[in-house]
């Protein structure tokens, strides 16, 4: 009922994944019942390159991360990765993007390490090696300590890790986050800052929303006002 | 001095003190007694008289009494009460570590249960209203159940009694087990077996963040079923598991690891897997039972309802995707083929246990082949509702209409259920009376219509936040 072959023919393999990626907003806007949550923006953002989007709570940051992330339809103008409408329905939509948009699916009767080689498992990760390389992001993470917590036993800063490490472990080309500093010490930011730099050296493109000056300037290679919805 | 010479001059006992804190509370107004509860205890008469009585008439009209004396009589009639009485002191003081039966208001526990007065004093109210509330259930219901016999002429006139002072014990069990599982959901002071039914001891075991929480819950729960919010009231009521946090997930293939994830996550939930291996042992004992010619179609009916509920108590991974529904996606698998994926786990137990059973009916009992086979028949049907339950959502807002609200919400979220009994219980029924085919056929198309607005709704809901 479920052949992996199958399913792996259907999304792009991890050839795909090594290929440059151009993400393309060209005037998108949203407008429910007209009331503006996003101004027209246009924005371009390659593999390798990152564009931090700073403004105002309200400006519409958010908005425009889920258009670009293919969960949230745009009023006017178009969103596409490739010159492909983005679309999360679209498998290829879904093997590019990989995005941190407020609290992302977890199992409350899941650990944090089971969360990983789930997620790891259902791209096609290697068997072999999910426990390793999920530890290795722990540890990376400074989180490994955490390992075998549940969800529910993590504090608000510990949960950002782990919504960050689930984010970071799934293969993307395209790495959107929302206020990814958000809840997180100095030093936590620090080494964030450190994941995404490297990151963007293995040619994911990224778009972060940021309100931290001192990240903003460690990651960014543009950074892009959004005027207030 | 003047608050030292009021205190000197105010109530000496517990009882005047905490008449003269209620006062406050009232705001000076006076006292409005029972008033309500006596009249809850006459609507609850009422509708025992207009409802109760015909409804256990009807029960026992439609069951076979022959049927019913030569199964439920004796030691086997016996076991079959006990065993239910069982289940319902369990669930009696399930429910208590969730919901207790001494719930006052957040204000009332932070303001007046907190002070140096006798907590026995101090919640004895809503201890009282409680264990009213169940003899007066217990009486009304076995005094139904009585004269529902007597009317259908099932019993003698003398039958009343028992059943009526049986209704009143075991109403009076249910508030004891309700109690003592509020006593022991605090995991120190006294809660031992000699906490029970003694109204002092246990009111005083009683810890305040206990009561705190359990208010709390049963404010959020209100909200959650008067808007229509099932999901949220049963994610506060299921408290997260933390067993076998060393047991890791293994890695596997896509739809495998999903599976493995709703079989670790029933291994972290004991008490899950046993409520469903009960239920369906039970349901496709049942089942498995219907197909015998001349067996009542009451059997089939509980048969295919313990079949739902026990699948679904497998079904907590499926359930926990519906919840999820509209975040990012992180899993690679889209998300109707991770909603069948989460199918795998509690159809593959409930294919296992059904089979079993249905062996085990054939080996013991007149049954044919049928009885294998039919439990087995019904995984489709089943696992299709609870894929309906799972991502039904939230109910429409046009469904709140003043006046017939209740209803039209019930029958909502009570949809993908129904779907279940109508053609589980309409098939087996033709089973027996009409032949095979007839009864397959009807059950193929009732398990097809389930699966594909099962499939509907996980497509409508995992659209539904793209607007």
């Amino acid at each position: 009922m479920f052949p992996r072959r199958r399913q792996a023919a259907r999304e792009p393999g991890p050839g795909l994944l090594q290929t440059a990626v151009t993400l393309t907003a060209s005037g998108v806007g949203k407008q429910i019942d007209g009331n503006v949550l996003l101004r027209p923006t246009d924005l371009v953002v390659g593999s390798g390159e990152c564009v931090v989007l700073r403004g105002p709570n309200g400006s519409g940051k958010t908005t425009l991360l889920r258009i670009l992330a293919g969960t949230l339809e745009p009023s006017e103008g178009s969103a596409t990765l490739d010159d492909r409408p983005i679309d999360e329905r679209d498998p290829a939509t879904r093997a590019k993007v990989a995005a941190l948009l407020g609290s992302p699916t977890a199992y409350r009767d899941l650990t944090v390490v089971d969360h990983l080689v789930l997620i790891d498992s259902t791209w096609g990760g290697a068997i072999d090696t999910a426990d390793e390389r999920a530890d290795e992001l722990l540890v990376a993470l400074e989180i490994d300590h955490l390992t075998e917590r549940f969800p529910h036993e993590l504090s608000s800063g510990q949960q950002q890790l782990f919504h960050l490490a689930m984010v970071l472990f799934r293969p993307a080309r395209v790495l959107l986050l929302d206020e990814p500093e958000q809840r997180l010490d100095t030093h936590k930011r620090d080494l964030l800052g450190e994941l995404l730099l490297a990151r963007k050296t293995e040619g994911v493109a990224l778009v972060v929303a940021c309100h931290d000056p001192d990240l903003t300037t460690a990651i960014a290679d543009r950074v892009v006002d959004i005027a207030d919805a | 001095m003047t608050g030292a010479a009021e205190v000197r001059g105010g109530p000496a006992g517990d009882r005047e003190r905490l008449a003269q804190a209620r006062r406050v509370i009232r705001g000076g107004l006076p006292e409005e007694g029972n008033g309500n509860a006596v009249y809850a205890a006459y609507v609850a008469v009422i509708a025992s008289l207009v409802y109760g009585v015909p409804a256990s008439h009807a029960f026992f009209e439609f069951v076979d009494p022959a049927w019913i004396s030569r199964h439920l009589t004796g030691v086997q009639g016996a076991l079959v009460a006990g065993t239910f009485v069982a289940a319902l002191l369990l669930l009696a003081h399930r429910l208590g570590s969730v919901r207790g039966p001494v719930v006052p208001d957040l204000p009332y526990l932070d303001h007046v249960a907190v002070s140096a007065l006798d907590r026995a004093v101090v919640l004895r109210r809503w201890w009282r209203q409680s264990l009213f509330g169940c003899l007066l259930a217990g009486l009304l219901t076995g005094g139904a159940i009585g004269v529902g016999m007597l009317i259908a002429a099932v019993a003698r006139p003398v039958a009343l009694l028992p059943s009526t002072l049986g209704g009143v014990a075991v109403g009076l069990g249910f508030a004891a087990a309700w109690l003592w599982g509020q006593v022991r959901s605090w995991p120190t002071g006294s809660r031992s077996l000699g906490t029970v039914l003694r109204e002092g001891r246990s009111l005083r075991s009683l810890h305040h963040v206990g009561l705190r929480t359990q208010s709390a819950r049963a404010v959020t729960m209100g909200g959650a079923v008067l808007a229509g919010d099932l999901r949220a009231a049963r994610l506060d009521v299921t408290a997260p598991g933390t067993r076998l946090r060393h047991r890791r997930l293994r890695a596997r293939g896509p739809v495998a690891v999903v599976a493995g994830r709703d079989l670790l996550g029933l291994r972290r939930s004991p008490g899950s897997l046993v409520v469903g291996a009960a239920l369906t042992v039970g349901g496709s004992w049942s089942l498995a039972h219907a197909t015998v010619r001349g067996v009542p179609t009451m059997i089939a009916f509980a048969g295919v309802l313990a079949c739902y509920l026990g699948y679904g108590a497998w079904a907590e991974g499926l359930r926990l995707q519906g919840d999820n529904a509209g975040t990012p996606p992180l899993i690679g698998l889209r998300f109707g083929p991770e909603a069948l994926a989460h199918l795998v786990a509690p159809s593959a137990l409930y294919a296992g246990t059904a089979l079993l059973v249905g062996a085990a009916v054939m080996a013991t009992s007149p049954a044919g082949v049928a009885a294998v086979l039919w439990p087995l028949a019904m995984v489709a049907l089943v696992g299709g509702a609870h894929l309906m339950a799972a991502f039904r959502g939230l109910p429409p807002v046009s469904l709140f209409s003043p006046g017939s609200a209740v209803v039209s919400i019930t029958f909502w979220y009570a949809r993908p259920l129904l779907l279940t009994l109508i053609g589980g219980v309409a098939s087996s029924a033709l089973l027996t009376r009409s032949g095979p085919s007839n009864a397959v056929a009807v059950l193929l198309l009732a398990s097809y219509a389930a699966v594909m607005l099962g499939r509907r709704r996980v497509r409508l809901l995992d659209e539904a936040h793209r607007a």
